[in-house]
């Protein structure tokens, strides 16, 4: 028997169709050739080592082959999750200060926020194709927008104008990023 | 050729796997005649993403076999198409024709 917790690792990054025909393979390939040849230890050393060496492979692939779910859970996160996140950071913060008046946010806060947001971004844009891109960043304006209110925070206006476009140039970048990979690579005859 | 009809380096290496494994090209024997004849030891997600990114271009086609043992698995064959087989031809040939004259080793002569 193959190794349960390579299997659930493998399993993780595969959709359901593609696991059948991957585990097919592997399983074949472990009982036919490498427990008679190799014995079980060495068998089970080229299970683990082909499950984590496909987890790559197959998490790419499942990505862009997901559906739309999956592209706009992450634009939630980048859009709403930041503020979320750093709220109740700030909550946290302040419950460890005795003496909470003129205890305020610095700059950093905002760049941390700033910069979460943009990976994100950026991440959530590389699983939109670009017609994608005309739903996701509306999307995106509102998730943050429902973020800042779930998450009571005050911040001035001018933050969130900076936040709404850096979460519209992330999606961008992403999808950019996308398009570029998806190109044969120079150099070699693709 | 059109964009869709480029081929990756690893894709060509896959499509003459296939060729040459005929009716027994499943993921894992391309995957070990690809480490056969290249060296390259590859991850079966690699080869498997591949096959299946080559299927959905229309360069392959599959099939899918019952599998020979009661307790075995079915597993997926695959053969090229003829679409596959001529942009293999022009990505091959392609090549080729830019290695014509081009000295590879700068210093020695080609052989």
């Amino acid at each position: 028997m193959p190794p349960r917790t390579a299997l659930w690792l493998l399993r993780l990054t595969c959709s359901t169709s593609d696991w059948q025909w991957l585990l097919a393979e592997l399983e074949t390939e472990y009982i036919q050739h490498m427990l008679p040849g190799r014995g079980p230890k060495a068998a089970n050393r080229w299970f683990w080592s082909q499950s984590v060496r496909s987890v790559w492979a197959m998490a790419s692939r499942n990505l862009r082959e997901g559906e739309w779910e999956y592209a706009l859970l992450l634009i939630l996160l980048a859009s709403a999750g930041p503020s979320v996140f750093m709220e109740a950071w700030w909550a946290y913060l302040l419950s460890l200060v005795p003496e909470k008046a003129g205890f305020v946010r610095g700059a950093d806060f905002m760049v941390l926020s700033l910069a979460a947001h943009a990976l994100l971004g950026v991440a959530a844009g590389t699983l939109c194709r670009p017609r994608g891109l005309l739903l996701g960043i509306p999307a995106a304006w509102a998730f943050a927008l429902l973020g800042q209110s779930a998450a009571r925070s005050l911040t001035a206006p001018w933050f969130w104008a900076v936040v709404l476009s850096i979460l519209a140039l992330s999606l961008c970048a992403g999808a950019a990023l996308r398009r570029l990979s998806d190109r044969p690579a120079s150099g070699r005859f693709a | 050729m059109a964009k869709g009809e480029w081929l990756g380096e690893f894709e060509q290496m896959v499509l003459l796997a296939v060729l040459r494994l005929e009716d027994n090209a499943y993921g894992m024997e391309v995957r070990r005649e690809i480490a056969l004849r290249t060296g390259r030891d590859t991850a079966i997600g690699a080869v498997y993403a591949t096959l299946e990114r080559l299927r959905e271009k229309g360069f392959l086609r599959c099939r899918d076999v019952a599998p020979e043992r009661e307790s075995g698995r079915q597993r997926r064959a695959y053969r090229v198409t003829a679409v596959g087989g001529r942009v293999l031809e022009q990505a091959l040939s392609a090549i080729s024709k830019m290695r014509e004259g081009v000295q590879l080793r700068p210093g020695k002569a080609e052989s």
